[in-house]
């Protein structure tokens, strides 16, 4: 019994009128060149699995959509594809890059994270209530001007503006302010650090 | 008699894509089926 075997052509017509045999045979014919093509680009058999499978999915809704022009070039089609895709693949690996941590190399000892500990945060919200106890411990005029500078960012102008006093005044108070303030720290053996 | 050089092959002869990838695409091939109504284009894909 004679081999038939049937050219690229006839199978891809074969295929588009309903015959599903024929994909199979498209595929069996051409899957070693294909996959092997895109495996010595990506050096991935994974990857390379996944840019085979998205190519023959572009080619199955091509052809089953009746978009494709015979032209006696079937595989250099598919090729065309394939190619495309892996460009793609690597377009997004740049956007993206995959770290894969190994003994020698951990990205880890690269990266840095600036965000506060627990801990940190915990004394610092601490050193802020004892802070502000300290105020309380001032004479009023002098908290006053303190709070409106360092917690509301007032300038001395506006500050002055408000309480009805000079900006001299206003400075007047605020060195004093931090005076006392020292003072009262020094006085009890606070520490403030974080 | 001159020495013969050959390039090196990267990627084996014989490569092939896993079972189940080709699996996969014989079963969404056999899945899919289009319409096209005016400029738009369905896709079905049975289960």
């Amino acid at each position: 019994m004679a081999n038939l075997v049937l050219p690229d052509a006839i199978l891809v017509k074969n295929y588009i009128s309903g015959d599903e045999s024929a994909l199979a045979s498209l595929i069996d014919r051409h899957q070693s060149k294909i996959y092997r093509f895109v495996y010595s680009k990506v050096k991935d058999r994974d990857v390379s699995d996944d840019i085979f499978q998205d190519t023959f999915i572009k080619v199955i809704r091509t052809l089953k959509t009746k978009s494709y022009n015979e032209e006696g070039k079937f595989l250099p089609w598919v090729m065309r594809i394939a190619h495309n895709l892996v460009v793609d693949h690597f377009r997004k690996a740049k956007k993206m890059p995959f770290q894969r941590e190994t003994e020698e190399y951990s990205i880890f000892n690269y990266l840095t994270d600036n965000a506060l500990t627990v801990e940190s945060q915990m004394i610092t919200e601490q050193v802020e209530v004892d802070l502000k106890r300290l105020l309380d411990e001032l004479p009023q005029d002098q908290k006053e001007v303190l709070v409106m500078r360092m917690y509301q960012d007032l300038s001395f102008k506006e500050i002055a503006e408000l309480t009805g006093v000079s900006i001299n005044t206003a400075l007047g108070r605020m060195r004093y302010a931090l005076l006392n303030l020292r003072k009262i720290i020094e006085k009890n053996q606070i520490i403030l650090t974080i | 008699m001159a020495k013969l050089y050959s390039r090196k092959k990267l990627v084996p002869q014989l490569m092939l894509p896993k079972k189940e990838t080709v699996y996969f695409l014989l079963n969404f091939s056999k899945a899919l089926t289009t319409n096209r109504i005016g400029n738009v284009l369905i896709e079905i894909i049975a289960n």
